[in-house]
Order: C-alpha cells, then sequence, then structure tokens
C-alpha cells in the first residue's frame, strides 16, 4: 500500500481570525484571549460581565493567548467535597520550567509558558453549574502570567478611582479591601475592582487596569479602563486612618504577598523580584492604616 | 557562635534593594527585609568564612563598636537560624 501523500500547508484551510461559533475573544490587561470548546449546553454560565471585555474579531498576529477547553471522560477528574467552599482555596498549582499545572474542583489543566500563553483546561463534564468560577480562576492564572511575562503583576487589591488616578488599597481577605471600596462607591468614587486589578506599566508609567473580576462588592466602571496610580497601599486594620511611606525593600516584600499565583511560583520569583522592584523604585508604595471609616478617603488623592 | 560556619539554607533566594536586602524562602513563599548590616552579613555568608571573619570584614564599614556589631550579628543569625535560614556548617579551628 503507498503512504498516504504528504499534504501542503496549502491544503489546509486558512487559520480564521475570527472566533468560531462559540468561541469567546475577550481583551485582558491589553491582550486578546481566545477561550474555545466551551460546551454549548455551558454557555449559559459564561458570566455576564465577560461581555463588557468581548473582541469581536482576533487581533492578527501571535498576540493572542488562548485557553482551550475539554470535556474529561468520566472518572478522570476527582470529585470535589461535596460542602460548599471557595474554589481559589482548593485549587493547586505545581511548577514547571515551561509551564503550570493547575488542579481545582471540577477542572484540572496546564498553563504552556510560551511566547503567546496557552491553556488547557480539562473539566468534569458533570461540572457545567460550576463552569463561571472554573472560567474565571482560569483566566486570573493566565491573567497573572501574562501580565509577568509583560513586566506588570496582577494584585490581590482594590483599586479606587480619585483625582484622576486610581489608589490601589492591597492585602490580604478580610483586610478591607471589599469596605473600603463601598466607603468610596458611597462617596462617589468609582472603584474598578475590590478584588483584583492588573498593574501595568506603560512606558515606565504604572496605571491600574480594569479586569472582569471582582469580589462581594463589585465594580463601577466601564470594561478596561485604566488609570495612573497614585499610590500602592497595604491595608492594615488600626484605630486610626493614617498612611506610612514603606522602604523600597518593605514595598517590595508587601506586594509579594499580594501577587497571587506567582508568587507561589520559585522558577518566575527573579522575574517577579525584577517587576516589583520597579514599582517600588516609583515611592509610591506605602501602608494604609485604616479604621474600616470613610475618612480614609481625606488621606488619598 | 563566632567561629561557626553558616551557610544560607538553598532554597532562600535575596536581593538587596537600595540600602535594605529582601529575603525570600522559596518553599514557603515567604519574604523578609532585613536591614543593611544583616544584608552584607548575608553577602559575606558564603559557607567559607566564620561568623568572627564576617564580622572582621564587616566592621570597617560600620561607625559601631566591635562589641554592637558582635552583639547586632549573634542576635540576627540566632533568628534566621531559627528560622531555618542559615544552617550551621563546620566550626573554623583557631
Amino acid at each position: 500500500m503507498s503512504p498516504l501523500p504528504a499534504r501542503s500547508a496549502t491544503d489546509f484551510p486558512a487559520r480564521t481570525t475570527a472566533p468560531v461559533n462559540g468561541d469567546l475573544c475577550l481583551r485582558l490587561a491589553g491582550r486578546a484571549c481566545r477561550i474555545s470548546g466551551i460546551p454549548e449546553s455551558w454557555q449559559a454560565a459564561v458570566p455576564a460581565k465577560l461581555a463588557e471585555y468581548r473582541l469581536p474579531h482576533l487581533p492578527a498576529g501571535p498576540s493572542a493567548n488562548a485557553l482551550r477547553i475539554q470535556l474529561a471522560d468520566p472518572g478522570q477528574l476527582p470529585r470535589p467535597e461535596p460542602q460548599g467552599h471557595d474554589l481559589n482555596e482548593t485549587s493547586s498549582l505545581d511548577f514547571q520550567a515551561k509551564s503550570v499545572a493547575y488542579t481545582s474542583d471540577w477542572c484540572s489543566g496546564i498553563l504552556h509558558l510560551e511566547e503567546r500563553l496557552g491553556m488547557d483546561l480539562i473539566c468534569d463534564p458533570q461540572g457545567g453549574p460550576y463552569f463561571a468560577g472554573m472560567l474565571e480562576n482560569a483566566l486570573r492564572l493566565i491573567t497573572a502570567y501574562d501580565l509577568l511575562y509583560r513586566g506588570g503583576v496582577l494584585l490581590h487589591s482594590a483599586a479606587i478611582v480619585k483625582g484622576g488616578g486610581a489608589t490601589i488599597l492591597f492585602g490580604h481577605s478580610g483586610a478591607g479591601k471589599s469596605t473600603a471600596s463601598r466607603f468610596a462607591m458611597a462617596q462617589g468614587c468609582p472603584v474598578l475592582s475590590d478584588d483584583i486589578n492588573a498593574l501595568v506599566s506603560h512606558n515606565g508609567n504604572w496605571r491600574a487596569e480594569k479586569l472582569p473580576f471582582c469580589g462581594s462588592v463589585g465594580d463601577s466602571t466601564g470594561a478596561g479602563l485604566n488609570y495612573p496610580v497614585h499610590r500602592l497601599l497595604r491595608l492594615q486594620k488600626d484605630r486610626e486612618n493614617r498612611i506610612a511611606v514603606a522602604s523600597p525593600a518593605e514595598a517590595v516584600s508587601l506586594l509579594m504577598g499580594s501577587a497571587p499565583f506567582v508568587n507561589q511560583d520559585p522558577l518566575r520569583r527573579e522575574r517577579l523580584m525584577d517587576v516589583l522592584q520597579t514599582v517600588a523604585d516609583t515611592g509610591v508604595v506605602g501602608r494604609l492604616y485604616f479604621s474600616k471609616d470613610a475618612h480614609f478617603l481625606d488621606l488619598i488623592c | 557562635m563566632m567561629e561557626q560556619i553558616w551557610r544560607l539554607e538553598p532554597k532562600i533566594r535575596f536581593r538587596r534593594v537600595f540600602d535594605e536586602g529582601v529575603l525570600i524562602h522559596q518553599d514557603r513563599a515567604e519574604v523578609m527585609v532585613i536591614n543593611e548590616v544583616g544584608l552584607t552579613f548575608l553577602e559575606l555568608c558564603d559557607g567559607q568564612r566564620s561568623v568572627a571573619q564576617i564580622i572582621h570584614r564587616m566592621k570597617p564599614q560600620y561607625a559601631v563598636s566591635e562589641n554592637e556589631l558582635v552583639r547586632d550579628i549573634r542576635s540576627f543569625v540566632a533568628e534566621l537560624a531559627d528560622e531555618g535560614i542559615l544552617l550551621s556548617g563546620e566550626a573554623v579551628q583557631r
């Protein structure tokens, strides 16, 4: 039997730049990300807030990241514990030289750290009701690495817009990000997100950019907006509101604690340190001692 | 302690950020800020020199008495050893 003739590149259909039916193409922190393979019955679970970030066409050239979703065979993935819990608290990461393996409830995936990031996410066929959480977490992971490789950082933070710029309040869960965001919104200051924001360098100037990831308060601005960063303040509960400047080394250490995913990655930590040191060099990092009242807004410009 | 040689736990990374240092435990993802004296000590802590030899090298750089420097370094080494950041090696024989 003669072997099949080799096919030339011209035999293959041209790669389309428009999303195929069911694909989503989003713009996250200035970068396109194409999401493919969403099962038809799961389309309704795609968070409505992503619509604002949707791109009609994939930009030409190798500039887009990709999230490829596949359904697992039954029993291929371990089932999560039945009681409700936070997806973020049950995910685990395994860091390799050119990839990051990710496991969480209802899904497991590999993020390939190439010039264009690509993540293959295998989902439990029964996980449809939880798809919004699975999708958001995967996008957070992709965005964290995408920003890191572009010299930026994803920061667990609230971004409050006042005086034409953003003040980034960062810190762990329970530090007061959502409380501060509520006070800010009540006083007419827009909030990009009360949970996670992108910090992007534009020609050496740091800007806070809105992402479709928010916490209990939500957001009060349009998609993808960005503002110059006035200050980055680590929230710390106290009896009175005041701001203290952090030394550059202290700034690096404070920021390190609020850079999700990548701050656990020992293979990319030097890169993260480089980025955080450039943020620290601006001298705008400090601590906000926060008494959980609206008067802190008087301290931020 | 003064004749002891110390070396950094292999999972620890540190870097100078202006006149302070940032020290990271790679496995635990813990970060610590250290002052200039501690940073200089770690930069000289190469697994070859004893604490006394390092202090001898450091002394001309600091306008403090040797006793004060010794006290600070002993306290710093003890803290880092407790944290598993510095590992003790052999003692230098006089």
